[in-house]
């Protein structure tokens, strides 16, 4: 290659001789190089640009790619073609205007595969000035063998059509790239005419010539970024790993624009739903539609009203009870004054003690015994006591133990069972028998990721007894809970109070990070429902705010967590 | 304890056959022995009660049914003797207990009712009494309790002396017959309503079909500037406790009702009074401007509700209810007036006249807010019963009943769009209610206290305010039911709210006496954000 590289070195300036001299010899030449000549449509000029052009483009785009290694014999050659190629790269735009222009006088124009060239050039914009210019002399139509006009030099001549002068600028600015397009460049004739034309200036043909992409060409979205991360998983994991991943990321993407791509597949509700849906107005209102017997607003001016449902009559519905009112509260006691209740008391007990003496003389009742205790053991039984006195010493001792266990016992079954006990307790913590109601709060918590808090506001609300659900999203959490009122007092003492939510982060640098907001609990609102949404307390972790959201959505209670987003301090 | 000692005491002696049987008052001092198994004690008892057969202190053990032994005669006696004893005992222990009238005149009806002579020869008031409870012991103990059951109940129907003559409860619905003047305003309100029903429906059909109007837009940019709403004015209005609040139609006026009784106007841009007025004996609950014209209707807890002209002057009084007034609400073409009260009714008068048109009953307790349509065909109630009804007042009919708050419902407002409707209730939440699909659309948890009113904003009712106890007002979205603001200012319970005609101003009144005026002030904000 980099032989044939450089014979065709060799050749430049012999081409350029040949070219000057005779096109038959060139096409020789050209035949040579293998290089296919253009339609022979145009005359002799333009064939011989193709090759021309081309060969002379040749080694431009070959340099870069000659290594530096080259043979010693094909040194000096090689570095010949060097040295000239840079010199020529800087006078080749005014070659290639000289060259428009000159092309414009000849009247060689509208070849779309030349047309772009023109564009390449930033000064090419003054040969669009040059208006077609028709010959002075009487007119004489030539024509081809493909019955287009010719001139006397075989060249075709492409007449402007005569188009009514629009003055709109759309049109105006049509009609300059129009004109702007028609022209191309004869790198050729410019070779031929100027003597000075250097042909190994670099211009490169198919550079020069490549089509204008009409339309824009735009990076898709993610393009880049999409590229990073695959240099970045390279870099990380391997070539083969990345490969992979490539060829699932495309199948997904494949999997994803499938449905897509298929217009049958696509569900027509998807996109109403996307757009907002808006209640649709009725002809006729409900309500109005029993008073208008036609069933429209249209007689209304006619004013024929249904009189069979406009009565007299007044109704008295069904009234509906309420439906969580607490019961009437028991009849209270009298109240009695502190004086009151002690005279009360005293006659109660006279009136007892008064009854008890008199069954005990009527003999419906045993007396009781007298209290023999050991200081008063002489003054009851006198003689007796010095008969049998260790005897009676034991008996007095074993009464006297006795009352003190009947003390004992009567307190002990005065005092309530285990089961009752236990009864009282939960009755005091979670009954309240005046709400029927059930109590919902709901909190806002900025971060809930801190296991030692996310276990207290778990475990609490089960221990209270409360139903709802914690849903940890990851830049806000949201507690409900719901429950009697006693319950859900104490759970807002937590949440509001135990709590320290500022110290409460999974990171302690983050703790101590001053200007990031506070950890920080809110309660959002407190209300009352009819019965709870939730069967138990549960806590969710959402990746989204739309999974979150799904969590109350179930439950039936979106508004909730619509309300705890919206809900910020600076609404107050 | 004491029923136990006998039984103890009774077998001490058992063991002792020799000893003679104490006297009642010295019983002998022994050592108690350790209770015998019950069967033993049984047959020592029968084994005692035949040895010692003149003991009379037998009595209170039970008694063996088996007749495997003789019972002497006189130990017989002595038991019966003192099963009398007992019941005697018993039945004066009950006669104590046994609820006597005292009033003399009650007692001589107890005894005719019994059939015993109502009075003795020489006999004084207590004696009559005590001989009144010493019949009713015995016919109590001879189980007559029925006889005495049904003398009571006599003297209680005597007593009420009620017809009631009812056939059993009543079968709803039912019907009555209201006055001529209803069917004419009912006729009158049909033809009202049409007409405004025809134009609010081509008007949303014009609005919805036309390109060049873009109702999200709008509604966005007038959510926006509710977000703007400042205070902008505070003024005491009264000694006490104000309790409601209105806009004149045009907004020049603001009329404030307290607990005095007194009803105050304002002059709106700079809140000025212009006049007082006075004429309620209790405190006023709540006013209304009229709709269309200068005057005002006035709400009172002595039961009547007032007509006046802004100059303060009385027009007329509209009395009839029989429990305290809650909440007033003019119709629409300003010529009815309905007002909720306590006697579980509401109301709806006829202005020029002072006829009332219609009671309407319907709530199982007390009513407390009404509102009326846009259309003017349909009112609205709520009440303590946790329930808003929604009346149609052509046909006269309960149409809708909305069940879903649980506590009380105190403020209900229609949306100007003709098809919403709000309520705020004491569950601390708001709700919307469709009354096309007759559903509840949203709820929104809005306060952490009762929600005292409720309005929309009365132009296309893009936003809507909320007045709660716990001492705020806030501004909701229609659109998406999102907070916009809040009203923050006042020191204690906000009462009540309403919002101009034009919805840029909100005034508020508190139970801490004064009155705040909110006024969006979001015009310099949105240019400095068209800056940016």
């Amino acid at each position: 290659m980099q032989k044939e590289l450089a014979e065709k070195l060799k050749k430049i300036p012999m081409l350029n001789k040949a070219a000057s001299t005779s096109t038959e010899n060139f096409k020789v030449v050209s035949d040579k190089d293998g290089l296919k000549s253009p339609p022979s449509g145009l005359g002799a000029q333009a064939v011989s640009t193709g090759p021309l052009t081309s060969v002379s483009a040749t080694p431009v785009q070959a340099m870069p790619g000659l290594p530096v290694g080259v043979t010693p014999s094909e040194k000096a050659s090689a570095a010949g073609g060097i040295g000239i190629l840079p010199g020529l790269t800087t006078p080749n735009i005014e070659a290639v205007k000289r060259a428009q222009e000159l092309a414009a006088k000849m009247g060689f124009r509208q070849d779309p595969e030349f047309a772009p060239l023109i564009n390449m050039f930033p000064g090419s914009s003054s040969t669009d000035v040059a208006a077609p210019q028709r010959p002075a002399k009487a007119p004489v139509l030539r024509l081809d063998a493909q019955g287009r006009e010719i001139d006397e030099y075989g060249n075709v001549i492409n007449m402007p059509k005569l188009t009514n002068l629009s003055t709109l600028k759309v049109n105006i600015n049509k009609q300059k790239k129009e004109a702007f397009q028609i022209i191309k460049p004869d790198l050729d004739a410019s070779a031929q005419s100027n003597p000075y034309f250097d042909e190994g200036m670099g211009i490169n043909k198919t550079k020069l010539l490549r089509p204008k992409r009409m339309t824009f060409q735009f990076v898709e979205e993610g393009k880049w970024s999409k590229e990073a991360e695959m240099i970045k998983f390279k870099s990380q994991f391997g070539e083969a790993q990345a490969k992979e991943l490539k060829m699932k990321q495309s199948q997904l993407a494949k999997a994803k624009a499938d449905p897509d791509s298929n217009p049958n597949l696509i569900a027509v509700g998807v996109r109403l739903t996307k757009e907002k849906k808006k209640e649709e107005i009725p002809e006729i209102e409900w309500w109005d539609k029993p008073i208008l017997p036609s069933g429209s607003y249209d007689d209304v001016a006619n004013v024929k009203l249904n009189m069979d449902r406009i009565t007299i009559y007044i109704e008295h519905p069904l009234p509906i009870e309420p439906p969580a009112e607490p019961a009437p509260p028991p009849p209270q006691p009298l109240k009695l004054t502190k004086k009151e209740q002690k005279k009360l008391r005293t006659q109660r007990r006279l009136a007892k003690e008064r009854d008890r003496q008199e069954m005990i003389r009527q003999g419906l009742i045993e007396p009781p015994k007298p209290k023999i205790k050991m200081s008063n053991l002489m003054k009851v039984l006198g003689s007796e006591a010095t008969q049998d006195p260790t005897k009676l010493e034991m008996e007095i001792r074993s009464a006297a133990a006795e009352r003190e266990q009947a003390h004992v016992d009567r307190n002990i079954a005065r005092k309530l069972t285990p089961a009752e006990r236990r009864e009282k307790k939960e009755r005091r913590l979670f009954d309240d028998p005046n709400t029927l109601e059930t109590l919902v709060s709901v909190y806002k918590i900025k971060d809930l990721s801190h296991p030692q808090t996310r276990f207290k506001v778990d475990v609490n609300a089960q221990e209270n007894r409360l139903t709802g659900c914690a849903v940890i999203s990851d830049g806000v959490s949201v507690v409900v809970v719901e429950g009697g009122r006693k319950p859900v007092k104490r759970y807002g003492k937590l949440m509001l109070k135990r709590i320290n939510w500022a110290a409460a982060v999974t990171n302690e640098d983050e703790a101590e990070d001053s200007d990031a907001p506070a950890n920080s609990c809110v309660l959002v609102w407190q209300g009352s429902v009819a019965k709870p949404s939730f069967n138990r307390f549960l806590v969710h972790q959402c990746r989204s705010e739309a999974a979150a959201r799904k969590v109350f959505a179930d439950a039936g209670v979106p508004h909730y967590w619509d309300l705890a987003i919206n809900y910020s301090e600076e609404l107050l | 304890m004491e029923e136990d000692e006998p039984q103890t005491l009774s077998s001490s002696p058992a063991p002792g056959p020799g000893s003679v049987p104490p006297a009642v008052a010295a019983p002998p001092i022994a050592p108690i022995p350790p209770p015998p198994a019950p069967a033993l004690l049984l047959r020592a008892r029968a084994v005692a009660a035949r040895a010692d057969s003149d003991s009379d202190r037998e009595g209170s053990a039970p008694r063996p049914s088996a007749d495997d032994y003789e019972v002497s005669e006189e130990s017989r006696l002595a038991r019966e003797r003192q099963e009398k004893a007992v019941q005697e005992l018993l039945m004066k222990r009950r006669a104590y207990a046994m609820a006597v009238p005292t009033n003399d005149s009650a007692v001589r009806a107890r005894l005719r009712r019994l059939g015993e002579p109502i009075t003795l020869f020489g006999e004084r008031e207590m004696e009559r009494r005590d001989r009144l409870r010493s019949i009713m012991v015995r016919l109590d103990a001879e189980g007559q309790l029925e006889r005495l059951l049904k003398a009571h109940e006599d003297e209680q129907a005597a007593a009420s002396a009620a017809p009631a003559e009812e056939e059993g409860p009543q079968q709803y619905p039912f019907y009555t017959e209201g006055s001529q003047e209803l069917l004419q305003a009912r006729i009158d309100i049909a033809r009202y309503s049409l007409a405004r029903a025809k134009s609010r429906i081509e008007r949303a059909r014009r609005r919805r079909d036309d390109p060049d109007e873009d109702e999200d837009a709008e509604a966005e940019f007038v959510v926006n500037q509710a977000g703007g709403f400042a205070l902008e004015c505070s003024e005491i209005g009264d000694d006490r406790p104000l309790s409601g609040c209105s806009f004149s139609h045009d907004g020049t006026m603001l009329a404030t009702s307290s607990w005095s009784g007194v009803t105050k106007i304002w002059s709106m841009p700079k809140v000025e009074k212009v006049a007082t007025l006075k004429g309620h004996m209790e405190r006023a609950t709540d006013v209304a401007f009229s709709p269309v014209d200068n005057c005002l209707a006035t709400a009172s807890a002595d039961r009547t509700a007032k007509l006046w002209n802004i100059d303060g002057s009385l027009i007329r009084s509209f009395d009839g209810h029989l429990d305290r007034l809650a909440r007033i609400a003019f119709h629409p073409s300003g010529k009815y007036l309905g007002t909720a009260s306590f006697d579980k009714t509401w109301r709806m008068w006829d202005i020029n006249t002072g006829t009332e048109l219609l009671l309407q009953e319907g709530h199982s307790r007390s009513v407390y807010g009404i509102c009326f349509h846009p259309d003017g065909s349909l009112a609205a109630s709520c009440g303590l019963d946790a329930l808003a009804r929604v009346w149609d007042l052509r046909t006269g009919r309960s149409i809708l009943a909305f069940e879903g708050h649980v506590k009380p419902v105190l403020g209900l407002s229609f949306s100007p769009n003709g098809y919403r409707l709000a309520t705020g209730s004491e569950d601390n939440t708001c709700r919307i209610w469709d009354l096309r699909k007759r559903k509840c659309a949203y709820t929104m948890p809005a306060h952490s206290h009762l929600i005292s009113q409720v309005k929309f904003e009365p132009q296309e009712g893009y936003f809507l305010a909320t007045a709660s106890y716990d001492t705020k007002a806030m501004v909701w979205s229609a659109q998406d039911f999102k907070p916009v603001k809040t009203l923050a200012g006042h020191e204690a319970k906000v009462t009540s709210l309403d919002i101009t005609g034009d919805g840029q101003q909100i005034a508020t009144v508190s139970h801490d006496r004064t009155i705040k005026i909110w006024t969006s002030r979001f015009n310099e904000k949105d240019k400095a954000m068209d800056i940016d």
